[in-house]
């Protein structure tokens, strides 16, 4: 186990920011740490960065105690939302920057740093922006100096808060797809902080939802998407319908699992009131004469053969059904 | 440093308002600025070349420009150094009564000079609280050097801190928090990563402060005693030659003030503009 994270609490001005939170993450792996804004995952991150300490609990790093040393000390990658270059250094000297600090018993020689700064931009495809200062790079191009530079050290552990948040969509998905590659490259044990779910789904081996200072649920992306364990969780994690409340909760289910058709006998009556077809999927919105909406997913070939138009009159069920117990988190 | 950004074309006040208050401040500015400031050099040569050398090389004046050089460096230092603790503990640190230590800053700026130098003389003077410990030590600090030293870094404090707060909050913690988990010391952080983020606005503080220090007149002329070639710096050497009507001496004195204050303004505008420069690349 590469970091252990036990019963961590954390307060800040009479706010609970984690809330006895527990948490492995295996050796070598990609773990997502997915939540809304204020959920407590980037103070979290940085908790087992070392630059917040908790007020009960503990963080072992190859079992041990992290929460003890400086932040010098954890050998720990940090990369941040809004990359954190050295503004006054070129790109080169900030890849080196770790090493250069190094105390001069530990530091490597000149033509070894310049090694493996080389060996570095390589890595992030900008050999030729050695000598340009952060300011002259694009945000994709920061960002991609930020993770050289964290890597430099050869940490134990990297560490990433949001590191595609500022970035456009595209962007974010060139990169989504390169940290991915990286990873299953160097095999770092990494934490990515994201309220971005396509993010968390498409990066990460292992993904941590978490909710009001909680972790609510840790599981493979898929497993989380088909198994939701909260309601929180269910909604949060891809689109859900909230259908009606029955005995022992509120029953839920997912847009593509909405069966629709044209015979009276199948469901309840409802009317689409607008229909978006995109690609191979044509995503509809369904008002039933209660007033409550639906959303269904259905194929170009569904939605072809039952002949589907903004207005049209048709019959809804739900497939599947999830049923989760109550809770009044919104 | 503030940024300067004009108006579009026919946007604000009608062309002949804007006419008449162009108008209004070059006449005012020649009248009130640049007329007396050119007089003063006009009226320091007006006895010649040789009597303006004369009185610049003469015994008293030499002591006062080396005095005023020494205090200005002194100054310069002591609220530097402290401006800058000041700066980066107020701008990084939530410390107890944050508002009113921010406030306090200001001091200086809102307590009349003459009020500054007298506090000096009710703390170190003979009959004040700290004056009998100086003395049974041998020190004097009040009508000598140290206390001229101590009521210009008084007066010029707030210069670097009050350009540094600001500077130092708009940097955030981050490349300092990325300094540190990279592995650098405390120590190396700041040298390597905060102080050359705030470089251009150190040394704008750094010009600001010197030139009201070379200038100060109220607080040390009261701490200063006035002796002659021992406490008197370049401003209140040119008083004294005034009042005894070496209006030569003290015009040829007060012209090399002028000049100084001239090129710390032309310092002022080049680090204002490579400071610009360097944010706009950022």
């Amino acid at each position: 186990m590469s970091i252990e994270v036990r019963n961590l609490t954390k307060r800040l001005g009479g706010k609970t920011i984690l809330d006895r939170v527990n948490l492995e993450i295996p050796e070598g792996s990609l773990m997502a740490l997915l939540g809304p804004s204020g959920s407590g995952k980037t103070t979290l991150l940085r908790v087992i960065a070392g630059l917040e300490s908790p007020d009960e609990g503990d963080v072992l790093v190859r079992g041990e105690s992290n929460t003890v040393r400086r932040p010098q000390d954890r050998h720990v990658g940090f990369v941040f939302q809004h990359y954190a270059l050295f503004p006054h250094m070129s790109v080169r000297q900030n890849v080196a920057f770790g090493l250069d600090v190094k105390p001069r018993a530990l530091r490597p020689s000149k033509e070894v740093i310049r090694a493996r700064v080389d060996e570095l931009l390589e890595l992030i495809q900008m050999d030729s922006y050695g000598s340009r200062l952060p300011a002259e790079l694009s945000g994709g191009q920061r960002q991609r100096v930020a993770l050289a530079r964290a890597l430099a050290v050869e940490p134990k552990v990297l560490l990433l808060d949001e590191p595609f948040g500022a970035l456009d969509a595209q962007v974010r998905a060139e990169l989504r797809q390169w940290l991915r590659r990286l990873h299953d490259v160097s095999k770092v044990t990494t934490v990515l902080v994201t309220h971005d779910q396509e993010e968390a789904m498409e990066v990460a081996d292992t993904v941590a939802v978490m909710n009001r200072a909680r972790v609510e649920q840790v599981g493979h992306p898929r497993d989380i998407y088909d198994h939701p364990a909260t309601a929180f969780v269910a909604r949060f994690v891809g689109q859900m319908n909230q259908l009606h409340q029955v005995a022992d909760g509120t029953a839920f289910a997912r847009p593509h699992e909405m069966e629709l058709s044209l015979d009276a006998s199948e469901g309840e009556a409802a009317q689409v009131v607008k229909l978006v077809s995109m690609g191979p999927l044509a995503r509809l919105r369904l008002r039933l004469p209660s007033g409550l909406e639906l959303d269904a997913h259905l194929t170009r070939e569904r939605l072809a053969q039952l002949q589907i138009t903004e207005g049209t009159h048709l019959f809804v069920r739900p497939g599947k059904v999830s049923i989760f117990a109550d809770d009044y988190s919104i | 440093m503030s940024d300067f950004r004009p108006l579009a074309e026919g946007v604000g006040e009608p062309r002949w308002l804007r006419r008449s208050l162009t108008a209004l401040t070059v006449v005012f500015m020649a009248v009130f600025l640049l007329l007396p400031l050119a007089n003063i050099f006009h009226a320091a040569l007006s006895e010649g070349w040789r009597v303006f050398l004369a009185s610049l090389q003469d015994e008293n004046a030499a002591a006062a420009i080396r005095l005023s050089l020494v205090s200005t460096a002194a100054a310069v230092l002591i609220s530097g150094v402290f401006g800058l603790a000041a700066a980066w503990l107020l701008g990084r640190h939530r410390i107890p009564g944050h508002g009113l230590w921010v406030a306090i800053l200001d001091l200086p700026f809102a307590i009349s000079p003459v009020v500054a130098g007298l506090m000096f003389v009710l703390l170190c003077g003979q009959d004040g609280w700290l004056g009998p410990w100086f003395d049974r030590h041998g020190i004097q600090i009040i009508f000598a050097k140290p206390g001229i030293v101590l009521a210009t870094a008084f007066v010029t404090f707030p210069f670097v801190a009050r350009e540094l707060l600001p500077l130092v909050q708009a940097l955030g913690p981050e490349s300092e928090e990325a300094a540190l988990l990279l592995g650098a010391s405390p120590l190396q952080t700041f040298w390597r990563v905060t102080l050359p983020a705030l470089k251009w606005g150190l040394i704008y503080g750094v010009i600001l402060c010197a030139s009201r220090a070379m200038g100060e007149f109220g607080a040390v002329s009261v701490v200063s005693g006035h002796i002659r070639g021992e406490t008197m710096t370049l401003p209140l050497h040119i008083e004294a030659t005034y009042n005894e009507y070496q209006f030569g001496a003290a015009f040829a004195c007060a012209s090399l003030l002028s000049l100084m204050a001239l090129v710390s303004l032309a310092l002022k505008s080049f680090v204002a503009w490579r400071a610009r420069r360097d944010r706009e690349l950022a």
